[in-house]
């Protein structure tokens, strides 16, 4: 007994040795630089296996994925049990290059025994090229000065996917779509494509020809201001797209036929090279009151009062109204220099620097100014100078000497400050009315809506007017899949309209063979045969395996084989008219009869 | 019955109903008229001015029993009570009037007064009360909120049927499916806030104590120990937890409960 054991026991042991696998599994043979190809180890009936080995290689970033994927397969066939366990390891090959080489080797240990993956040679394409896509920077104008703010614009060029199965080119919303924003970097033009984001758009694509090829030509634009001379630095600018191989066509909730990608390849284009390149603003000519202001400006200078004591403060409004296309970026323009090497020493000046306000294209500057002798009767013109890139020199604005008056300083009473301190403020400012908390508000008047039943209620008749819609789109639906069925099933068709067929056809008949004629093809439209195919024998079997009683086959037996014998013989075949009371009762008996239609005749039909 | 019979029936049922919306309409401004008068003698004769208002709330009280149950009408109503001084019984008609018409400003000014005259005051429990989240969908009216839900329901289903329907290239490219989603989600939504509304009186009754001097007890019967030491004032609200002939369970802001008198409770 103990030897019959041990022999069992070392047989099944053989048998789970001899059933354990593994297959070596690579989902693509062809791949892109940069784009994992993926490798799945399927380890069958093991219960346990260390994770694969894969051998060192240039031409690949591998990973092996540290948890395994397990699956259990148990059948059970006429209380024959039969199971199978897998455990799968996914290892990712990110092709470094592009070429052709080997798989390094893969080898997988599980107990005493050890697999390796059969040699295998991929195929690896570079996924940058300007065939499909490309990037362009420009700027308006081309070379821009220091410090003048320009329209700087990236086009991203994409060929449109064009399907010859389906017949189908991909626009330039859905092209878009297919941008992968994750292999993005879009340097200078981040803050932009936030933007775009945050407010659900997207850049505008248009379709051009360029070299005589179809692109789609998607155009971001950003305000941009170079803050220093030569080459400008961009950030890294690099645009990644899936770009589609093939198509299918599938359907959506409602049955509509829709397209999907069934494949696609990475593609990158980058902007390694510095097209655009700033110009230094020329040293000769500078006026000493040049701040880096670069465009075309306005000056404009106001001062309140004009007529004040010695020491009382003037409010000096400097503004500077941008007058460029595209405007300065004013956020950072320098105000003119208002000190007292420009204002003399008849004026106090404060040495803070002055922080101006940005209205639309204008920037205000205040300054306090307070003249420290009564002597002084002008303020002198401010003088605001600028780089203009349309000329290519500077430009200087003066303003125009402003006329104060300045009178000796007052010495105040005691009695004076009191009464200045104890004017009502009322007098001097609006009225302001302050709400009183609490008390009743006054009754609704009464109107009609006092008389109505205000309260809803949620019955039956609610629930039935809502539930009316869903009801008929559920007809609908069911309408919808009706007529897809019958469009697609010609036997069904026929088969749902032969009753209507059979009445017209015995209502036409002349004879007794054609009163035949009309059940024959009612049974064969029934049963789904060709028409013209059923004979008498066929026609009584078919409807006594459809359900017709003894008494109903003889009848229809007897009135075919009568049709039969008219056939061959007109004087023999009675009165048609009495013929077609009783087929026409024979019908609407058939008629009830619970037809099938069998495979064997749309099979039939078919050939 | 005849042609004519039935005839005569539906006429005389018209002028019925044309008379009783008469006897209604005069009725309601009897009431108002009262409630006017009131409010014009409170300083110089307070007793006529009192009788006013109790001919006010009689009045608005009677087309209520009728069944013009209106949040205008229940407001008036509180409003009469609040002139008489019945606080607890002002709160209660309030909050039945929140029930029809949320969100109505001079409904909240007038609770908000008349829960400041309330002698006891509780402090809310924490935590986010139903009141907190169904603010933001009262500033629609009851009414505006159904008809809006249904039309948004009814254009739903309405687009799902056409582009079942018809042939699905021009409808997909006007109303793409999550036309149809989005507008049966909206109108899913708003439908939902109307349905809280109408539900929240049955799982979530509240209610107010109309007299001072409410013994809460530990039961529904006098002979159970009083669960506090002090009785309630007028105007205390609280939850409804269970109905029992002549009793009420409650459950105070604070979160304690107890019974009392249905008499001395309104319930909305």
């Amino acid at each position: 007994m103990t030897r019959l054991v041990a022999i069992l026991a070392l047989l099944l042991t053989t048998l789970a040795a001899r059933a354990q696998t593994v297959e070596f599994r690579m989902q693509e043979r062809d791949g892109w630089v940069g784009s994992p190809m993926v490798m799945e180890v399927d380890v069958q009936n093991a219960a346990d296996a260390n994770a694969p080995e894969v051998a060192a290689t240039p031409d690949f970033d591998v990973r092996v994925d540290p948890s395994p994927r397990r699956m259990e397969w148990r059948q059970s066939i006429n209380g024959r049990n039969t199971s199978r366990s897998s455990l799968i390891w996914r290892i990712e090959f990110t092709p470094k290059r592009e070429g052709k080489f080997p798989l390094p080797e893969v080898v997988l240990r599980s107990g005493s025994r050890t697999w390796r993956n059969p040699p295998q040679e991929v195929s690896v394409t570079s996924s940058t090229s300007n065939d499909t896509l490309r990037l362009e920077v420009t700027t308006d104008p081309p070379n821009p000065w220091v410090g003048q703010s320009v329209k700087l614009s990236l086009r991203i060029l994409v060929r449109p996917f064009t399907s010859a199965q389906h017949g189908v080119t991909l626009d330039e919303s859905q092209m878009w779509r297919l941008h992968d924003d994750a292999g993005c970097s879009w340097g200078i033009l981040q803050p932009r494509i936030r933007e775009l984001a945050q407010s659900n758009r997207r850049p505008a694509g248009t379709e051009q020809v360029i070299d005589g090829k179809s692109w789609i030509v998607y155009e971001i634009e950003t305000p941009f201001t170079p803050d220093r001379a030569g080459p400008v630095s961009l950030g890294e600018l690099r645009v990644a797209w899936r770009y589609p191989t093939s198509l299918t066509v599938g359907r959506d909730f409602f049955g509509s036929p829709e397209l999907s990608l069934s494949g696609v390849r990475p593609v990158t284009a980058t902007l390694a090279e510095r097209s655009i390149v700033a110009r230094a603003l020329p040293e000769n000519g500078r006026p000493a009151s040049f701040r880096g202001a670069v465009g075309q400006f306005e000056l404009r200078v106001a001062a309140k009062p004009t007529q004040v004591a010695m020491g009382d403060p003037i409010t000096l409004s400097i503004s500077i109204i941008d007058r460029s296309r595209g405007g300065e970026e004013l956020k950072t323009l320098q105000p003119p220099p208002v000190d007292a090497d420009a204002l003399g020493d008849a004026f106090r000046v404060p040495s803070d620097p002055l922080a101006g306000t940005v209205d639309g294209a204008m920037k205000t500057f205040t300054q306090t100014i307070r003249p420290t002798t009564t002597t002084v009767t002008q303020i002198p013109p401010i003088e605001f100078s600028w780089f203009d890139p349309a000329k290519g020199e500077y430009e200087t604005a003066r303003s125009q000497p402003i006329d104060i008056r300045v009178s000796p300083s007052e010495r105040l009473t005691s009695d004076r400050i009191e009464s200045v301190a104890t004017t009502p403020a009322a007098s001097r400012q609006t009225a302001s009315l302050t709400e009183v908390d609490g008390g009743l508000v006054a009754n609704i008047a009464p109107t009609a809506a006092l008389l109505r039943d205000g309260r809803l209620t949620l019955g039956a008749g609610t629930m039935l007017v809502f539930g009316v819609p869903p009801i008929l789109a559920a007809i609908a639906l069911l309408v919808r899949r009706r007529q897809d069925r019958m469009q697609g099933d010609a036997g069904l068709v026929r088969a749902l309209r032969a009753d209507r067929a059979a009445r017209e056809a015995l209502q036409q008949a002349a004879d007794l063979p054609a009163l035949c004629a009309a059940l024959c093809e009612f049974i064969a439209a029934r049963t789904s045969r060709a028409s013209g195919t059923v004979t008498r024998a066929q026609a009584v079997d078919l409807a006594g395996q459809s359900g017709a009683d003894d008494a109903l086959c003889t009848t229809l037996d007897q009135l075919l084989a009568s049709g039969e014998r008219a056939a061959f013989a007109p004087a023999r075949g009675g009165d048609a008219s009495t013929a077609r009371v009783q087929a026409v009762a024979l019908l609407q008996a058939l008629v009830r009869l619970d037809w099938k239609r069998r495979a064997v005749d749309v099979l039939e039909d078919a050939a | 019955m005849s042609v004519r019979a039935l005839l005569l029936s539906i006429a005389f049922a018209l002028a019925a109903t044309g008379l009783a919306r008469a006897d209604d309409a005069a009725d309601l401004a009897a009431a108002q008229g009262a409630y006017d008068r009131g409010a014009e003698l409170q300083r110089a004769d307070p007793a006529a001015s009192r009788t006013q208002f109790e001919a006010a709330v009689k009045g608005f009280q009677s087309l209520i029993d009728r069944g013009l149950v209106n949040g205008p009408l229940l407001y008036n109503v509180g409003n009469a009570q609040m002139q008489l001084g019945q606080t607890g019984a002002a709160i209660g008609s309030y909050l039945r009037a929140q029930r029809l018409m949320p969100g109505d400003g001079r409904l909240q000014a007038n609770l908000a007064h008349a829960r400041t005259q309330v002698k006891d005051r509780f402090d809310r429990g924490s935590g986010l009360l139903l009141e907190d989240v169904a603010g933001w969908w009262h500033l629609l009216t009851q009414p505006s909120r159904w008809w809006l839900g249904f039309a948004a329901w009814l254009a739903a289903w309405s687009l799902v049927i056409v582009r079942l329907l018809t042939p699905w290239q021009p409808i997909a490219r006007v109303f793409p499916p999550a036309t149809a989603w989005a507008l049966g989600l909206v109108g899913a939504v708003i439908l939902a806030t109307v349905i809280v509304d109408v539900a929240a009186p049955i799982w979530r009754p509240v209610g107010v104590t109309v007299s001072d001097g409410v013994v809460v007890r530990k039961g529904n019967g006098d002979g159970f120990e009083p669960a506090f030491a002090e009785p309630l004032s007028q105007g205390v609200e609280f939850r409804v937890l269970e109905e029992r002939p002549g009793w009420i369970q409650i459950r105070l802001p604070d979160g304690k409960s107890g019974w009392i008198r249905s008499l001395q409770a309104s319930t909305a």
